[in-house]
């Protein structure tokens, strides 16, 4: 019977074909387990290995033995588009990673435009350097009006060594790094007046603290050295046409007050989590209004009015009493019906309550203290997971409905096999990182899959800001393998009714598909 | 060529420059791509001779190819692995190479 081949068919192999004279240079096969029966051993291998150290700490020194290779790798690598592309990069002089960090600075956010500008700039650089002429400059496009104010609003701060900086109403579209990076050498007015060095209390004293308003202009991303100055501690951004906050945000360990009211927000990042959940320090977060999304319709009389909800807490003396106490009222409910979501929220934030109730006293009893931030923070749902590829495809395809986002009871429903997915990272992501740490961008050549831009794009990002990590293991990723939205309850504890404006949905990315696990009914923050 | 149908335990991986490479199927199997060539189901004629010819990658890619799919398997449960080390000259082909293995057919 003939059978189909999967193309292209193996062509014949003959003795005689042309074996390339030995793979230069193998790494030691001490990886490998001892291969049963290789058809074909590799001519020379182990001759070729004891010669020359094949990796070494030093990069200057593996750039050499990179280009002591490539003679040898030409002849082996025929077809290979790719190879091609880094051969021709090669060749080009070597340029300085900073020139090109410089060179991207204004455009900065997770959006696919900001990506393809990205690359389109590495391009542009890679095609520049082709050039030969002497020296390239990298000119910085041309300042608008607003973000000349802005310069020199900022060089006002720093001479007058005030830490309030206001550049609100500027008319600014764009913000280059460029224009916040002297915010670095801010320091305090009566720093300037001292006499000696300050010693080390005096100098924390003096430490600035910086409040930055970005208010009432019109930004549509921000610059990454935001996310780099340490000691902003109030930043409005209110009233700008930003579409996502980034997960660098969390960058700002000292962040005291942050204002994003008035844009084009849908969702939080999952890494300002950690934001809310230290509210006991004075911290405040300004989100609403923003066209955030919903887990659920929610109005008219909650399906849970007609039931008796108990609220003596005294009986509930066990954890184990609570889960069963909340799974017997869930049980009620369906008497009634199947349960609707909104049943559901409704349930899991008094389960979440009594929880946490019991978690306060017992710490109270137990002489611990727990530090209680003005509003609880309960988990009520999760939207379906959606799933990618180690390239970051979708791996279905994207629901045309406008469920995408809503809370469902099954987040998992459409997950793949995952049992038989590894922890370890996958060999695409192993290999950005690696391109990332090694390479400059304009090293990669131009005409590479859509996918393996995407991630390169990542990469320049996560160079800027640092990786984002795993929501659940706290891996730093470059692509996340699954995302899902989460709704939380922010609100206060004596608002009994499960309020649309009490609810904040955040976005959270996973490392691996096994990561992929929302958050379980009745979790809390306090 | 013989068909012999149970699935064997090793499968062969061949280069573009006619490398070829013996592995555990179970560590092969992470890729899409070379799942779905061995998959009796699909009537690749792969899965009857259980070796599998990538034509994109050339041996001293499809080397490295090999020691990340044991890597993967063996860590399959490590939450806190070290990344495997890639050479650096070989990180960009790894890359593509990595796509084509995952993306292979499944379009
Ligand atoms: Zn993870």
């Amino acid at each position: 019977m003939a059978l189909p081949s999967s193309p292209p068919l193996p062509p014949e192999v003959t003795e005689d074909i042309d074996i390339p004279s030995s793979p230069p240079l193998l790494p030691t096969s001490a990886a490998l387990p001892a291969l049963p029966n290789r058809k074909r051993p590799l001519p020379d291998y182990d001759n070729n290995i004891s010669s020359d150290p094949l990796f070494s700490e030093d990069p200057s020194e593996a750039e050499d033995q990179t280009e002591y290779e490539q003679p040898k790798r030409k002849r082996m690598v025929k077809g290979p588009w790719w190879t091609l592309g880094r051969k021709s990069s090669q060749q080009s002089a070597p340029r300085p990673k900073e020139d090109f960090r410089n060179a991207d600075s204004g455009v900065w956010l997770g959006s696919d435009e900001s990506i393809d500008s990205l690359l389109n700039n590495a391009r542009d650089l890679n095609v520049a350097e082709r050039i030969p002429t002497s020296s390239i400059a990298v000119h910085p496009p041309p300042l608008s009006q607003g973000e000349r104010v802005a310069v020199s609003a900022i060089a006002g701060c720093l001479e007058a060594g005030r830490d309030a900086v206001d550049l609100s109403a500027l008319g600014l579209e764009q913000l280059s790094s460029e224009t916040l990076k002297p915010l670095h050498q801010l320091i305090l007015q009566s720093h300037s007046t001292l006499t000696e060095p300050p010693s080390e209390d005096e100098f924390v004293a003096l430490t600035p603290s910086i409040k930055l308003f970005l208010a009432r202009n019109q930004l549509r991303s921000l610059p990454a050295e935001l996310f780099r100055l340490e000691n902003v501690t109030v930043l409005s951004l209110r009233s700008n046409d930003l579409t996502e906050l980034p997960y660098a945000i969390a960058r700002l360990r000292n962040l005291k007050e942050l204002n994003i009211a008035g844009n084009n927000i849908r969702w939080l990042p999952w890494e300002l989590m950690r934001f809310l959940e230290r509210q006991e320090d004075g911290r405040r977060i300004i989100v609403r209004p923003n066209p955030l999304i919903e887990p659920t319709r929610i109005e008219g009389p909650s399906p849970l009015s007609g039931l008796a909800i108990q609220t003596n807490n005294e009986d509930l003396s066990r954890w184990s009493d609570t889960k069963e106490y909340y799974e017997g009222l869930r049980r009620s409910c369906m008497e009634h019906g199947p349960l609707n979501i909104r049943a559901e929220l409704e349930l899991r934030l008094k389960y979440g309550r009594l929880l946490r109730i019991q978690y306060l006293q017992e710490a109270s009893r137990a002489g611990r203290e727990v530090s209680l931030g003005p509003e609880e923070l309960i988990y009520l749902a999760s939207s379906a997971i959606r799933w990618y590829h180690v390239d970051g495809k979708p791996l279905q395809k994207p629901r045309q409905d406008q469920d995408l986002h809503q809370a469902t009871l099954n987040p998992l429903n459409d997950a793949p096999e995952i049992s038989g997915s590894s922890f370890a990272p996958s060999l695409f992501e192993l290999a950005s990182r690696s391109v990332q740490k090694e390479f400059d961008l304009q090293d990669v050549p131009a005409d590479i899959p859509s996918t393996v831009k995407l991630a390169l794009g990542a990469a320049v990002r996560g160079l800027e800001v640092g990786n984002q990590t795993c929501s659940t293991c706290a891996r730093a990723f470059i692509t996340a393998r699954a995302e899902w939205i989460e709704y939380w309850h922010s609100g206060s504890p004596s608002q009994t009714d499960l309020k649309q404006e009490d609810i904040l949905p955040f976005l959270r990315k996973v490392c691996s598909w096994r990561c992929a696990v929302p958050t379980a009914a009745g979790e809390f923050r306090c | 060529m013989a068909s012999t149908n149970p699935p064997t335990e090793y499968i062969t991986l061949v280069s573009s420059d006619d490398y070829s490479f013996v592995i555990r199927r179970s560590a092969a199997c992470i890729s899409p791509a070379i799942k779905r060539m061995l998959d009796p189901a699909n009537g690749f004629i792969e899965s009857q001779t259980n070796t599998c010819r990538l034509d994109n990658i050339n041996g001293l890619v499809l080397e490295k190819v090999c020691e990340y799919l044991y890597y993967n398997e063996k860590h399959k449960d490590a939450k806190d692995v070290a990344d495997m080390d890639l050479p650096m000259e070989l990180v960009l082909e790894l890359l593509m190479a990595a796509d084509y293995l995952n993306g292979m057919f499944c379009i």
